[in-house]
């Protein structure tokens, strides 16, 4: 009885195990499937180098070409990271050096309060708060790349004050009594050993929230415009997740336009892979 | 004798739970203090009011006076105190960086620049902390690469290098193996020579050997403080007696 037991325990881990992988097989093999034929339209160079997205012939010929949104996407995540880095790391001192006990138990609640906002509200109080300061700044609709960048970057505080925070708590127990013992000063420490100490894995923090702002979708089309042009900070422009939230709605099943998402897509995935592998040889040679 | 430091009726609580009471002892110059008892009796506590870390602890309040050769340490700077009255503390924590910066980092904070006199001091203290015939040949390699008896070491000569008057030392030996204690040991009777060293062990045979004086604490109280010789040979008192036969743990 127990040996059967055991046999259909052990057979139900493997089976939801073999679910999960499975999921992700088959994720990468429909989208894989659906984007091959694009490249039977158009080349794979003009597809990604190609800077005109024409995917219903209205006027002359249809194009398909997405590098306008590569480099959005690439552009509104590294201006988020570079923001979010700054205010993440301040935030992230204050919490494990200088706030006390008390107070990080008051705080961090706040912190992952900002974590758990669905995306689409950020989005709205983009629209109605950071577009309408731009107007008025004289950009023509509000809409564009910074205040996208500005928001990505108010999401990824969160998750990077968390992280950061917390290897700096544990750097700081482990080093700064020693320093404080030897007379030195409290922020001479924290610039000199711990910094320096947390810094492999602030990086570790900041390719992870590259990799979630490139995927992120609603809160950035909401206001960024949503424009075919080639990203300036001032400017529209428009990244690979909102195109295909945007199109994916009205693209004709089986039409080359439905592919070229799809191969979009495709794209939008190969770039987080290639951070993810990005992350793991470097965790591998930074902190082996 | 005259001594360095004189702890006058000193109290210590933690959110208002008494953990230190009443006590008044002294450190002589050129000489060991073990501090001894059983577990949770405020051996650590005693030893962080010393270099005034303990009332920077939150909830913690501190009573009575400390005086550093006449001085009251409450109203000297914090850092000068800590700079005078060194820690070394019971898991050995170099810094993550290598052996050479680990033992330059205190005095680069405190304006040394100069590439000889740096270069001297590392080679002194660690010689001190009969860590430098180990280490010669890779001051460059990293701290944690160290066993975990050469690293305390390390910590020791690290914290030698601000030339604290006072050295306390918070259970040196407790996360090390036998042989990394005896060198301890050893290296802490040569210091004596030139600092003053106050040690929490709960190791009694420890105490007994290198000690020349001895606290024995017991429930946040001082039950007695004697030269070493004496209270090992003839204690006084009945705690101690129980405590040194093995009673408490």
């Amino acid at each position: 009885m127990r040996r059967w037991k055991n046999r259909i325990f052990s057979l139900l881990v493997y089976g939801l195990t073999a679910m999960t992988v499975l999921v992700l097989a088959f994720v990468i093999y429909f989208i894989v499937k659906e984007a091959l034929p694009t490249f039977q339209e158009v080349s794979v160079t003009d597809f990604l180098f190609g800077q005109r997205w024409m995917p219903i012939a209205y006027t002359g010929e249809v194009s398909f070409g997405i590098f306008n949104f590569i480099m959005a996407t690439l552009y509104v995540s590294f201006l988020a990271l570079a923001m979010a880095i700054l205010v993440g790391i301040g935030a992230a001192i204050f919490l494990s050096c200088v706030a006390s006990e008390r107070m990080r138990g008051i705080l961090y609640p706040f912190v992952d309060l900002l974590a758990g906002i669905p995306s689409v509200i950020y989005g709205f109080i983009g629209l109605v708060i950071l577009v309408k300061y731009f107007i008025r700044a004289g950009i023509p609709t509000g809409s564009c790349v910074l205040a996208a960048g500005i928001l990505l970057a108010i999401m990824l505080l969160p998750f990077l004050v968390s992280s950061c925070s917390e290897t700096m708590l544990k750097v700081k127990e482990e080093y700064l009594p020693c320093a404080e013992a030897m007379g030195i000063s409290r922020w001479y420490a924290i610039a000199t050993i711990i910094l320096p100490a947390s810094w492999k894995n602030i990086m570790m923090s900041m390719i992870l929230a590259i990799g979630r702002a490139m995927g992120e979708t609603m809160a950035v089309m909401m206001v960024i415009g949503n424009a075919n042009l080639f990203p300036h900070l001032l400017g529209k422009s428009e990244s690979i997740a909102s195109v295909i939230a945007l199109e994916m709605g009205t693209a004709v099943v089986g039409s080359t336009h439905y592919h070229a998402l799809y191969a979009a897509g495709m794209v939008l995935m190969i770039l987080l892979f290639a951070i993810n592998l990005i992350i793991t040889i470097l965790r591998e040679k930074l902190i082996g | 004798m005259e001594s360095i430091m004189t702890l006058d009726r000193v109290g210590a609580s933690y959110d208002g739970k008494p953990a230190l009471e009443d006590i008044s002892m002294e450190i002589f110059p050129h000489s060991i203090t073990a501090i001894i008892g059983p577990s949770g009796c405020g051996k650590s506590t005693l030893l962080r009011c010393m270099n005034g870390l303990l009332k920077e602890e939150s909830g913690a309040a501190v009573s009575g006076n400390i005086l550093l050769k006449g001085q009251d340490i409450v109203k000297m700077e914090p850092e000068e105190v800590r700079r005078r009255v060194g820690l070394v503390f019971q898991t050995p924590s170099p810094f993550p960086f290598s052996i050479y910066k680990n033992m330059t980092y205190a005095l680069r904070y405190y304006g040394v620049k100069d590439k000889k006199e740096l270069d001297r001091q590392v080679k002194e203290k660690l010689q001190m902390a009969g860590l430098y015939d180990e280490v010669a040949q890779e001051l460059d390699k990293s701290a944690h690469k160290l066993s975990g008896g050469q690293q305390q070491r390390l910590c020791i000569a690290r914290a030698l290098t601000v030339e604290p008057e006072i050295l306390l030392l918070d259970e040196p030996c407790s996360a090390l193996d036998v042989k990394s204690s005896s060198v301890i040991e050893k290296m802490l009777t040569q210091l004596k020579e030139k600092y003053t060293i106050v040690i929490v062990t709960h190791n009694i045979a420890q105490a007994r050997r290198i000690s020349d004086h001895v606290a024995f604490l017991f429930g946040g109280k001082l039950i007695e403080f004697a030269p070493a010789k004496q209270i090992f040979s003839q204690p006084k008192e009945e705690e101690t007696k129980a405590f040194l036969e093995g009673i408490y743990g």
